[in-house]
């Protein structure tokens, strides 16, 4: 009669197709993870992260080896949470700094590996950080610094005043 | 509790008392009374625009009247719910004026259509059935063609044989030979009377073919103006002097006919 | 005498307008209730979705290739400006998934297959076959409607996933394939900023869509009038009403769920 084995076999065909679109769209187009990732989440604390936001991208010289999960306040300043991809080992003398991608862009956390002798796991602070450039600031402190006088000197010293390392 | 045929000859298989129903401030139907004896023809005439065909509609519950009461095999209808419906629609068959065959189905499924899907019948009896219903109406070997595919008068015929493939007690057939020629006409009405006699239907006809239809005819009812205006047999009716069916014998229209709307 | 003429028209007017809707919200309710409740018409269901999903899929694919593509061209122009081509993927990924993908698509099988759909409605009841069927016992709703109502609830989110799976492509191609935007990148931020929410926001949308236009396309065709212009007028009335009421529908969502 009417649904014939051509209909069942073109909506089967149709379904599957549109399972499949959606598997992409979601995992390999929107890397959406339904079960628990294999990696490990580690934080650092910076004093200003301004403009990162969950799902940013954290990078070892400009690979991708995982994202932002989130950031909360603590000791006035920013914890970021972030997941590393299993398998990425990070060592305890690593940088973390917040760069944006073009001027306008999106920022992303970029780790520089250094000698550390121990590798960080679940649970573990980065202790050296870099925080955001914020390019409202900077160009506050240009004009600033052109209305004293331009020495050189201060404006390498505010360029200081941007970094703030934690070393303990 | 049902009155049908229990031995007496003047049982009814549907009485109507004061219907009514107007669309839009039109009244179509104005207090229509009719008796219509079982296993019998009885034909409906009338100018066009009349309400033939609403009212025709509304003794299968396809319209719901304003006020007034049907009776069919001793049950009163109007005020029955989905489910009554149903089981007095069973009884029914009916033939629409453009056949109403499903253009989507080949003849066969559309005669074989609600034995499918209103029946439990095994696959080899809808078969046996459909087979046997196309051949009473002529159209053996022709279940494979489209409704498209087919003349008018062959549509009519399978539109006829859906209609009595489920076996109704009550036929009712709306203009079954419009458009087609005399001879077709002819046809059709040999094959209405035969069907009614070999399967003993109650039928009901709506028709323009005065006075041809009169042939097969039992009783006639000729319908103006919202209501029965003479009902009777084919003899009393033609007898009668009742000046507006004489005019509509003679010349089918006077003025206020050209004036009463055509209500589908 | 004219002015109560005049609100007569207006009340009979506005009263008209509650009985058209009200009369459209039990046609979709009824609609949807047979369509859980058996007998249950799969068969039927399955061809439709031969004919609403599977067969509106070449066009989807042509509809989406060029969106893609003129997304890609126009937001990497605008985005060089600014040096952030970077973005692109971004750019041209959450505009399909967010809104494009689901408006378009709804958008070209309301164009379709609903103004068919419409049209041979109108046609079986302008020839009477409703009647017949309501004759036999058989409810028009449940056999007519309700198939085709299930059929858009399935056909719409998968092709509207289609669309933005080949849409992102034909971005991709265009943007970084042709015009030089880094490839990588491309996939990269546009996998940072498309979240869960943003996947289900457009399967959500294609559902709501799907009912609103099956039941748009149905109602009127269903509710054809007998004339000669009737099945024309239910046809192109269908396909403007389901339009307008998806834009419509789509800010009144977006700006509630986003």
């Amino acid at each position: 009669m009417y649904a014939s084995r051509t209909t069942q076999f073109i909506v089967g065909l149709f379904a599957l197709l549109g399972i499949a679109a959606l598997a992409i769209l979601s995992f390999r187009l929107g890397k959406i993870s339904i079960l628990p990732t294999p990696g490990y989440v580690i934080y650092a604390n910076f004093d200003n992260i301004s403009g990162l936001k969950p799902g940013d991208e954290v990078d070892i010289a400009g690979v991708r080896i995982g994202k932002v999960l989130g950031a909360s306040l603590s000791d006035n300043q920013a914890r970021v949470a972030m997941e590393i991809d299993k398998g990425v080992q990070i060592d305890n003398d690593a940088i973390a700094s917040i760069l944006s991608m073009g001027i306008i862009g999106g920022k992303y956390v970029s780790i520089q590996l250094g000698g550390g002798d121990k590798t960080l796991s679940n649970g573990d602070i980065i202790r050296q950080t870099q925080s955001a450039f914020v390019l409202e600031n900077a160009i506050g402190q240009f004009i600033n610094n052109i209305g004293q006088s331009g020495g050189s000197k201060d404006s390498s010293s505010s360029q200081d005043s941007q970094q703030s390392q934690q070393k303990k | 509790m049902n009155s049908e045929s229990n031995g007496k000859q003047t049982a009814n298989a549907i009485e109507v008392r004061a219907l009514r129903r107007s669309f839009d401030h039109q009244h179509v139907l104005n207090g229509v009374d009719i008796d219509i004896p079982a296993g019998t023809i009885t034909t409906i005439v009338g100018p066009s625009g009349c309400g033939k065909t609403v009212f025709l509609k509304h003794l299968n519950l396809l319209l719901r009247p304003d006020s007034g009461s049907i009776v069919i095999d001793g049950v009163e209808v109007t005020r029955l719910g989905a489910r009554g419906l149903n089981s007095v629609r069973e009884k029914f068959g009916m033939l629409f004026q453009a056949g109403a065959l499903f253009d989507s189905m080949s003849v066969y499924d559309n005669v074989s259509f609600p034995l499918v899907e209103k029946t439990r019948l095994s696959a080899r009896e809808i078969d046996e059935r459909v087979r046997r219903t196309l051949a009473a109406v002529g159209l053996e070997g022709m279940g494979h063609k489209f409704p498209s595919e087919m003349s008018g008068g062959m549509q009519k015929r399978a539109a006829l044989a859906r209609a009595l493939v489920t076996q109704p007690k009550i036929l009712m057939l709306d203009e079954p030979t419009t458009g087609l020629d005399p001879t077709r006409t002819g046809s059709i009405h040999q094959l209405v009377r035969k069907t009614q006699q070999d399967f003993g239907l109650t039928a009901v006809v709506v028709s323009h073919d005065v006075p041809e239809v009169f042939s097969i005819s039992d009783r006639v009812a000729f319908m103006h103006r919202g209501r029965m205006q003479l009902v009777g047999t084919v003899d009393e009716v033609m007898s009668s002097d009742d000046e507006d069916f004489k005019r509509f014998l003679a010349g089918r229209a006077s003025g206020d006919d050209l004036e009463s709307q055509v209500v589908s | 005498m004219q002015v109560v003429e005049f609100i007569e028209r207006v009340g009979a007017y506005i009263l008209d307008s509650i009985l058209a809707l009200g009369n459209f919200a039990l046609f979709l309710i009824r609609s949807l209730m047979y369509a859980v409740l058996p007998p249950y018409k799969l068969r039927l269901t399955l061809r439709q979705i031969r004919i609403i999903g599977a067969e509106s899929l070449m066009l989807i694919v042509l509809i989406s290739t060029f969106t893609g593509m003129v997304l890609g061209l126009q937001g990497y122009h605008t985005l060089h400006l600014f040096g952030a081509e970077d973005s692109l993927g971004t750019l041209v990924g959450l505009a399909l998934v967010r809104e494009l993908g689901p408006v378009l698509a709804a958008l070209m099988i309301a164009a379709r297959a609903g103004s068919a759909m419409a049209a041979e409605l109108g046609s079986m009841q302008a020839s009477e076959q409703i009647d017949a069927l309501t004759v036999m016992a058989i409810n028009p709703v449940q056999y007519l409607v309700s198939p085709r109502m299930i059929a858009g609830v399935v056909s719409f989110p998968i092709l509207t996933v289609i669309f933005n799976v080949i849409g992102i492509w034909a971005g991709y191609a265009v943007g970084c394939g042709l015009l030089g935007a880094s490839g990588g990148a491309y996939f990269n931020n546009l996998a940072a900023n498309m979240s869960r929410h943003d996947v289900a926001l457009t399967l959500y949308k294609a559902l709501v869509f799907g009912v609103v236009v099956m039941s748009v396309c149905c109602y009127k065709g269903y509710h054809a009038k007998r004339m000669a212009t009737g099945v024309s007028r239910a046809t192109t009335e269908a396909v403007v009403l389901s339009s307008v009421l998806v834009l419509a529908w789509d800010y009144f969502m977006g700006s509630i769920l986003l």
